[in-house]
């Protein structure tokens, strides 16, 4: 009983607190997903964000140099003279070489009919090839201004640092400069232009193609250290706080080679081995270059975790501690009533012997006395059934106990049950007359069979008792008895009727439970335990058979209560079987 | 016919000079003017047969008058902090740099950018005003990592850009003690940058810690930008080096110096000394970034001068100098003329040589002796490389016999020095950094 109760309440805290602990822990993986999911988007747009930001430099370059086309065109009136040019590239930080193409193919810039400085002669080495097929710089070439335009619209990242680049004026003349201001101004007729990338001395170089209005290609090379430079410089330093959401990363800016050419972030340590978790190709003229992240695993949301450890740790803690106030409460009463339990069991017994003693000496008074003291003689009667009233509900009392401590047992007995049926309703005859109830016993149990007496007694004082107490109004008490006979062996069934106000469907069940006491309006002013009924069930259990309450459809259209007993009596020998079958 | 003669020597002597003279009557009238020199080494030379001459461009930056009244720096000071850097460097390059950045006030800007594997801006660009908050941000600098020395150059020249002004000082002044190894580390990348740089006018100067830098890249990138360059073998002398370095900052007089020279009349040149240069055709055009008060910066052109009839002069060449003053704030122009006389008396030749700019010449050519000698050694040659050596040192000893000068004996023991030094395997690192930071300093007649 005590170890039930235990596992019971730690049941009742391990249970709910298993179901809260799996669905945070489903919920914080959810959650989690969901974070990584916005983590990995958060990254996606930050990259892209840098590669809008590298395509809208080229874009400014492309604005500041079409101009500078234009100018040049104007200021050498088309002829693209070598000084004119040569001044030109001095001045310009961005641009490594200019050349000049005429639509012809022929090479203006550098002079072919000059000597050529240092420089100049590298670079005719170098692009050779390309120089010698001008078909290139008419070919539409992905345009980073197309790029520039739609995302111009949106509102992103208006950079402000690397406006500063170009902003930075310098206040002397000679550095002219300047990318944004002079941007309207060519938007209107954009000639041919483009972008080549190309591949020399390893490394990538970039130039930019324009056509002025003679049909002359006009490129420049750009100075590629610079570009870098520029790039770089568009890119946060490490001192700058990370991003809201990426923290302890490192993006790197890894060229054609697969070398970092930058690398910015709060990482404690990238090594070689490690993968980057998201790779970002450039767009064109980047095309080779491409963005890495390295980074942790977002986050792991530990608070979460922490909170849910948390939540269950203190729900445990508080339901454990409800538990054992509920434990020791229900152990202590429980320890109470086992105490009022046995208390109430010695003093039946200490009742016992003087009450055998007081019936005894009361027979023996009966027997004394003369036939005419009728007074004496009727209060004998009940003084005897009083006492014998009170036995029986020791004999009760003591037997429940006895069913609680040990399993209930049958002492099986040769007999006949309508005899012992006969001798309970002869005893009961006094008791339910004083009552003004008639019984009407109908007796067709009468095999000898193996039976216990002694509990059948019971049960049918207890049956008998109660409708002493509950349907004194009926006027009568119909008993019937009947045997049958089943493969399992002979079942006595004996049915007991009353005329009373009856028992209800939903108090059919609790009747039988201990201490349970029908309807207050029935127990008004009636004694009893309430044990009785339970105890009688137990026995008929005990005895293989059952006590139950009848449906009044089934038994009578009357009102009332119908106890229906039913016990296995197996047959005491072969020969009294062949006559009972005979007599049934 | 004395004073025949005399009238002779005077004619010759206004001819020879008279342009540079010229130049320099308005310069004395106003002092805050570039002095411009052109001396030819052989102001006479024998007839009748072609010559090498050396013809030595010197500009002096005017005295600044009034120390209160200097130009204003922007100066972005970028430190190694990689892992090498540990330990006392560090301690050392942040108190240099803290030494230095007290020399300026709230007319400068200053920045500081530290650099390993990745950038930090540890100072944004900004006027020296609450400098106790600079100190601060330097002092924790501390060192770790790789060397990312292109991006941080990158963003120092950013912090520089936001106040870019031609009135200003602008540069970069990069410490480095160990090899570039993230991003792009060769020479010939960050001399493009800093050739990007110069034309913004923004020099950087290399100082170069310990034995670990690159001395290429470093002389390089501050060749391209006319910055300074310096080896600093120990860290402690790391503070008197940022204190020339800020010495120069501050004295700045001009800016953004175009030379231009033409040569004239059959004059080839061969080769400028020293600088980086371009040579199309007859025309010479080099450029310094700037020109401190009273420095004399130069360089030497050599030219090949064709045979010419005894008694004549000859127009060798034309000399434009631009630049930026920056007390006037405007762009100034000199120009003058070299001029040579030839004739058959040898002793005529003899008397009329000057010495000092030959000594000058001498160094020079020298210096180039020096430099084949490294390239020859770094290919593996290192008998060749030998050679060059001892024939710079027997080239300056017989030149210094001829001048009498003490410098270029020096300098020959230098030589024949470094000849021996060239074969020792485990010195060669130092040496080579010694070596190249010497030929810089040379070359571009760095004060310190």
């Amino acid at each position: 009983m005590k170890r039930k109760t235990l596992i019971l309440l730690i049941l009742i805290i391990v249970l709910p607190m298993m179901l809260l602990a799996w669905f945070g822990v489903r919920m914080q993986q959810d959650q989690q997903q969901v974070v990584a999911y916005q983590f990995k988007n958060l990254v996606d747009s930050r990259l892209q964000g840098i590669d809008q930001q590298f395509q809208n430099h080229f874009f400014a370059l492309q604005q500041l140099f079409i101009p500078q086309a234009a100018q040049l065109q104007q200021q050498t009136a088309g002829q693209y003279q070598a000084h004119d040019i040569r001044q030109f590239i001095k001045r310009s930080a961005f641009v490594q070489q200019v050349f000049v193409i005429s639509d012809a193919g022929e090479r203006l810039f550098p002079p072919t009919d000059q000597s050529l400085n240092q420089q100049e002669r590298t670079f005719v080495e170098l692009t050779r090839k390309l120089l010698e097929s001008p078909e290139r710089f008419t070919m539409p070439v992905a345009d980073p201004q197309q790029v520039s335009a739609a995302t111009a619209k949106q509102p992103f990242d208006p950079s402000t640092e690397s406006e500063s680049i170009f902003s930075a004026r310098l206040s002397a003349p000679a550095a002219q400069e300047s990318l944004y201001s002079s941007a309207d101004q060519t938007q209107r007729s954009l000639p041919a232009h483009g972008w080549i990338a190309w591949y020399a001395e390893t490394g990538l170089r970039h130039i930019f193609w324009v056509q002025d209005s003679a049909g002359n290609t006009v490129g420049f090379a750009l100075n590629s250290a610079r570009l870098l430079s520029d790039l770089i410089n568009l890119l946060p330093d490490s001192s700058v706080l990370p991003d809201a959401g990426i923290s302890a990363a490192e993006i790197q800016l890894i060229n054609n080679r697969g070398e970092i050419n930058y690398s910015w972030g709060d990482l404690s340590a990238v090594d070689e081995q490690m993968q980057p978790q998201q790779v970002l190709p450039l767009s064109h003229p980047l095309a080779s270059w491409r963005l890495s992240y390295f980074g942790t695993d977002p986050q792991p949301l530990t608070s979460g975790w922490i909170g849910l450890a948390a939540l269950i740790l203190l729900l445990t803690a508080g339901l454990s501690v409800l538990a054992y106030l509920l434990y020791r409460d229900h152990s202590r009463e429980l320890r109470l009533a086992e105490q009022r339990v046995n208390f109430v069991n010695q003093v039946s017994h200490e009742l016992k012997t003087p009450l055998t003693n007081v019936r005894l000496y009361t027979e023996m008074l009966e027997q004394e006395l003369d036939e005419e003291e009728i007074v004496a003689q009727r209060y004998l009667n009940v003084i005897g059934s009083e006492a014998g009233r009170l036995s029986r509900l020791i004999e009760n009392v003591l037997s429940f106990s006895r069913s609680k401590r040990e399993d209930v047992s049958v002492r099986y007995q040769k007999g006949v049950v309508d005899d012992c049926v006969n001798q309970v309703v002869e005893l009961f005859t006094p008791v339910l007359s004083a009552r003004h109830l008639t019984m009407r016993f109908t007796g067709q149990a009468d095999h000898l069979c193996q039976f216990d007496g002694e509990a059948l007694e019971q049960i049918l004082n207890n049956l008998l008792s109660n409708c002493e107490k509950y349907a004194a109004d009926g006027k009568f008490v119909d008993i019937y008895s009947w045997q049958k006979k089943t493969p399992d062996g002979l079942y006595s069934y004996i049915r007991i009727s009353d005329f009373g106000p009856g028992v209800s469907a939903l108090e059919a069940d609790k009747l039988f439970e201990p201490f349970y006491r029908g309807s207050d309006k029935l127990t008004e002013g009636v004694s009893g335990t309430g044990i009785g009924l339970g105890l009688a069930r137990d026995l008929a259990r005990a005895h293989q058979g059952d006590l139950v309450v009848e449906e009044h459809s089934v038994t009578d259209s009357t009102a009332g209560a119908s106890f229906l007993l039913t016990l296995l009596t197996p047959l005491a020998d072969v020969a009294e079987v062949n006559s009972g079958q005979a007599d049934d | 016919m004395n004073t025949q003669s005399d009238k002779h020597m005077l004619r010759r002597f206004v001819r020879t000079c008279g342009f540079v003279l010229l130049g320099l009557l308005p310069a004395l009238a106003q002092a805050n003017q570039v002095n411009l020199n052109i001396n030819l080494a052989t102001p006479v030379m024998e007839a009748e047969r072609s010559h090498r001459a050396f013809i030595k461009v010197s500009l002096e930056g005017f005295k600044q008058q009034d120390k209160q009244a200097r130009i204003p720096a922007n100066v972005a000071i970028v430190l190694d902090k990689s892992g090498s850097m540990g330990g006392d460097k560090i301690q050392y390059a942040r108190e240099a740099a803290i030494m230095a950045i007290k020399r300026l006030d709230e007319r400068d800007i200053v920045s500081v950018v530290s650099y390993d594997s990745r950038v930090q801006v540890v100072v944004p660009a900004t006027q020296v005003r609450n400098q106790r908050a600079i100190y601060n941000a330097i002092r924790n600098i501390h060192a770790d990592g790789n060397t990312a020395l292109f991006a941080g150059v990158s963003k120092g020249a950013r912090e520089l850009r936001k106040f870019l002004s031609r009135n200003k000082v602008n540069r970069v002044i990069l410490l480095s003690d160990g090899l570039a190894n993230v991003g792009p580390q060769s020479a010939s990348e960050l001399g493009e940058l800093g050739a990007s740089l110069a034309k913004e006018g923004i020099s950087v100067t290399t100082i170069g810690l310990g034995l670990g830098y690159n001395e290429d890249l470093m002389t390089r990138l501050a060749g391209f930008s006319d910055g300074n360059h310096a080896f600093v073998e120990n860290a402690e002398d790391l503070a008197s080096v940022f204190q020339y370095e800020f010495g120069d900052v501050l004295s700045v007089v001009a800016q953004g110096v175009n030379i231009e020279i033409h040569c004239r009349n059959g004059v080839k040149p061969v080769r400028l000394l020293g600088r980086e240069s371009e040579i199309i055709g007859n025309r010479v055009t080099t450029r310094l970034n700037q020109l401190y008060s009273e420095q004399e910066k130069f360089v030497i052109l050599e030219v090949e001068v064709p045979e010419q009839q005894a008694e004549t002069e000859l127009e060798l060449v034309a000399v434009n100098v631009s630049y930026d003053n920056l007390y006037t704030q405007s762009q100034e122009q000199l120009s003058g003329l070299s001029v040579a006389r030839f004739s058959q008396s040898k002793q005529e030749v003899k008397a009329a040589r000057d010495d000092e700019t030959l000594e000058a010449a001498v160094e020079q050519v020298a210096n180039e002796y020096s430099r084949d000698a490294i390239e020859a050694r770094d290919s593996g040659d290192l008998k060749a490389a030998k050679k060059i050596l001892q024939d710079s040192a027997s080239y300056l000893g017989s030149q210094a016999e001829a001048l009498s000068s003490p410098r270029l004996l020096e300098q020959k023991e230098e030589a024949l020095q470094d000849a021996d030094t060239l074969e020792s395997e485990q010195d060669w690192n130092k040496q080579r950094k010694e070596l190249k930071a010497r030929q810089y300093k040379r070359a571009t007649q760095q004060n310190y």
